[in-house]
């Protein structure tokens, strides 16, 4: 297996996961407002080539994160589940706003899925705080970034390959 | 890509999303209720324990290193004041020991249970930011040095939590403040005995079967009672801070606030 970030895709897309999941575990100022990195990074792959398709794939990643994160067993499995099948279903469309737009998408992508994972923790008898609800502004604020980095160097790939 | 495909391959994902969503829905419910999945977080304990041994490495390097450029001045400082600190602690020690033998003592009157002697094992809180709704924390030490399942964890000031589960090099804490969590306590102003339950928030625990007219009053001391035989007689748990008793209740409503420092420890110790 090459592991060249600069020429191979598929390096860059585990590179991705894996970097997204660190984030995860990594201490931030404010738990609870900390951005959903996995789901920011599975929104790009999604729209924007052709992996996570298969929602097995998805739902796998799901349940690695719960066990590392300590949640329910399932819970970010359904969270990342839905979110996929949503922009599955919207790709082509999606694929095309201009960036604010897509911003405000990602931002609404989010905000549902706080309120799918509120159900959850809700049966499973926990209240969050407000802080809760800043996420999917953080996030959104995020994506911008998250986009022009992987999509850079994605281009100087194909440059490469040219 | 044709319509129909577009379409057959909605399809398609229509029917995943169920199949996989009612599986998550499942597992979930089987992880909140039943013990099983319990051993599979047992086994995959062992994968990433490891896991978060390694991010916590480089934060640590960091720390270490601004500890190297701190300068001298305030490492002297940093002597003076803990040795002033040592000098007092091992004061304490002292009086701790005489008290400790007079409870031995007169426990031989009593024909009570003898405490055994404990060992604390000082283990580091490994920085990894798990959810924070689940009140779990990892700590840097595992069976090579003693840690197991089960063991009282404290800080400074008071009960911390109980080890889970347990690996060679780490193991995993529940605090007691977690919602699953519950703690035999006794009032350590007249020996009443109830149980506290975690509530899920880091600053409140909450004692929700205590009788209108048990007497408790705002201050009281909970400590741990040493029922369940999880945890040693005596340790400090909680502080009451709240009473409410409602005409309609036929019990009253106590919050009490946890005495370790739930969200700022740094160090813990094992009790073993």
């Amino acid at each position: 297996m090459k592991f060249n970030l600069l020429r191979d895709e598929k390096a860059l897309l585990r590179m991705s996961v894996v970097a997204a999941v660190v984030f995860t575990l990594l201490p931030f100022p404010i738990p609870l407002v900390k951005p959903y990195w996995v789901a920011l990074v599975l929104i790009y792959w999604v729209l924007e080539a052709t992996y996570f398709r298969r929602l097995e794939m998805v739902f796998g990643l799901g349940l690695l994160l719960d066990l590392l994160t300590g949640t329910l067993f399932g819970q970010h499995a359904l969270s990342l589940l839905i979110m996929a099948y949503l922009l599955l279903l919207f790709r082509q469309r999606i694929r095309f706003y201009p960036p604010w737009q897509m911003t405000l998408i990602v931002f609404l992508l989010l905000a549902n899925d706080r309120i799918l994972q509120l159900w959850v923790l809700w049966l499973a008898g926990q209240v969050p705080t407000w802080e809760y609800w800043m996420s999917p502004i953080v996030g959104a604020a995020v994506w911008p970034w998250v986009f022009l980095l992987l999509d850079r160097i994605r281009s100087k790939q194909r440059q490469r390959q040219n | 890509m044709t319509v129909a495909q577009q379409q057959r391959d909605h399809g398609a994902y229509t029917t995943r999303l169920l199949v996989l969503g009612l599986l998550a829905i499942f597992l979930m419910s089987v992880d909140h209720r039943g013990q099983y999945l319990q051993l599979l977080r047992k086994q995959t304990v062992h994968l990433t324990l490891p896991f978060y041994r390694a991010l916590d490495w480089p934060q640590r390097a960091i720390s270490n290193a601004f500890a190297h450029l701190s300068s001298q001045h305030e490492l002297t400082n940093q002597i003076r004041r803990l040795e002033a600190e040592q000098t007092r602690l091992q004061g304490e020690v002292l009086r701790f020991k005489a008290i400790t033998k007079e409870n031995q003592e007169l426990r031989k009157l009593l024909e009570g249970v003898q405490i055994t002697s404990s060992e604390l094992i000082l283990a580091d809180l490994v920085h990894v930011s798990m959810d924070p709704f689940s009140h779990r924390v990892v700590i840097n030490r595992g069976s090579r040095s003693g840690v197991d399942i089960g063991m009282a964890v404290v800080d400074q000031a008071g009960l911390f939590g109980q080890v889970t589960e347990s690996t060679i090099n780490g193991a995993t804490v529940t605090l007691i403040t977690d919602a699953n969590h519950a703690l035999p306590v006794r009032n350590l102003r007249n020996g009443v005995r109830t149980i506290a339950y975690g509530t899920g928030d880091l600053h409140m625990l909450a004692i929700t079967d205590l009788p209108r007219n048990t007497d408790l009053i705002v201050g009281d001391l909970l400590v741990t009672s040493g029922l369940g035989g999880r945890f040693p007689l005596g340790l400090p748990v909680a502080e009451v801070v709240a009473i409410e008793v409602h005409d309609a209740d036929r019990f009253a409503r106590v919050k009490a606030r946890p005495l370790a420092a739930m969200d700022q420890a740094q160090q813990v110790l094992v009790v073993h």
